[in-house]
């Protein structure tokens, strides 16, 4: 549905209506404008003098420089580093794995009686007492001297023993002296042996 | 000389060309300044602003249009701004339209005086589409309004000067029978 009746009559009034001229002083405050804006545009340039060129390279060459030291070092100090870890690794104390073994001890041992064949030496002693030809040869008294030393050896450690306890390290030697000491007893009973047959 | 050949002298910063594109236009621009702010003030502001920034920014000018309709886009801006915070526009329905008669006869002064009382939403839109001729869709764009909007408030402005022009004119009989008693 048409909502306007007769339109045509606005239009033609509307070309009808009156137009409105500015104040002349619009022309004036633009012109003023336009001429304050030209003016700006046209303000002078100044050229800096050589010297202000000259400062400002040699601030750029200085802090060219410095930077390139500063690069130089910061590469300087990264290689030492370098090196001193690779000779640290080198050196360090080699942190080997704990190695340890376990020795199974004889416990028969801490309940051995070490006099049992003192019965045998006793009887050679007897022997030898009696002005056994045997006895008197140089081989057996070397055996004799040896043995008195195995002896006194024996002494020493049983009182070790007596003093410190059945530690293992001597039980281990009194262990040795006594075999040494059956050794050397054997060969005195075949030196006399021999000697008799 | 056309407009071109004083566009590109303005260009060259010739203030006479200035001047002449200033006068040619100046009373249209003028003109449509004054419908939009009704305020003969703010239209004084509004042609210097829109002539400086039309100077200003010539260089832009690609002549897709004429030089004239591209001044008033600036001239219709400027002015919007001036009396955007005044304007308040609100959708109305339309439901039941009714039929605006313009009758036979129309009094240039009395429409005139009807634009001038219209409420500042209805004269932007009236004047915008009625008088410079643009588009429901142009109007949205420049007031920010949208198409629908622009429509309902053309209708009431159209209804509202109708009733100024009814009372105006009742006004007018009376005055000058009441004049021609007197005499």
């Amino acid at each position: 549905m048409n909502t306007e009746l007769n339109k045509n009559i606005l239009k033609q009034a509307i070309t009808r209506l009156p137009e409105y001229q500015p104040p002349n002083e619009i022309w004036a405050a633009i012109d003023t404008n336009l001429d304050f804006k030209e003016k700006l545009d046209a303000l002078p340039e100044y050229t800096p003098a050589v010297e202000v060129w000259e400062k400002i390279n040699h601030q750029l060459l200085t802090k060219k420089t410095t930077a390139f030291s500063l690069k130089k070092w910061a590469i300087a100090a990264t290689v030492l580093l370098c090196l001193s870890i690779t000779f640290w690794w080198y050196i360090r104390p080699t942190t080997a794995p704990l190695q340890y073994a376990i020795e199974n001890i004889d416990q028969q041992l801490f309940e051995v009686d070490w006099d049992e064949d003192e019965s045998l030496f006793e009887e050679i002693s007897a022997i030898c007492q009696t002005k056994n030809y045997s006895c008197t040869i140089p081989e057996f008294q070397l055996l004799e001297k040896e043995l008195q030393e195995l002896n006194e050896a024996k002494s020493d450690l049983k009182q070790a023993i007596n003093s410190f306890g059945k530690d293992i390290e001597l039980i281990s030697q009194l262990s040795e002296i006594e075999l040494e000491r059956t050794a050397v007893l054997k060969k005195m009973i075949a030196t006399i042996m021999g000697i008799a047959q | 000389m056309t407009d071109t050949q004083l566009i590109e002298q303005c260009l060259n910063h010739e203030r006479l060309a200035q001047k002449e594109l200033y006068n040619r236009y100046k009373t249209a621009m003028y003109t449509l300044a004054y419908r939009m702010t009704n305020d003969f003030g703010l239209a004084d502001e509004v042609l210097q602003d829109a002539f400086l920034q039309a100077f200003r920014y010539l260089h832009t000018f690609r002549q897709d249009s004429t030089f004239g309709a591209w001044l008033k886009t600036i001239v219709v801006r400027t002015a919007y701004k001036k009396i955007k915070s005044t304007v308040h526009f609100e959708d109305i329905e339309q439901h039941q339209q009714e039929q605006v008669d313009w009758g036979n006869h129309m009094d240039t002064d009395y429409l005139e005086q009807a634009i001038q009382a219209l409420p500042t939403g209805y004269r932007s839109v009236f004047v915008l589409i009625e008088i410079e001729g643009y588009t429901h869709q142009e109007t949205g764009e420049i007031l920010g309004i949208s198409t629908g909007t622009s429509k309902s408030q053309l209708y009431h402005a159209k209804k509202r000067l109708r009733s100024f022009l009814n009372s105006r004119g009742q006004r007018a009989k009376g005055e000058g029978s009441i004049s021609s008693n007197e005499s």
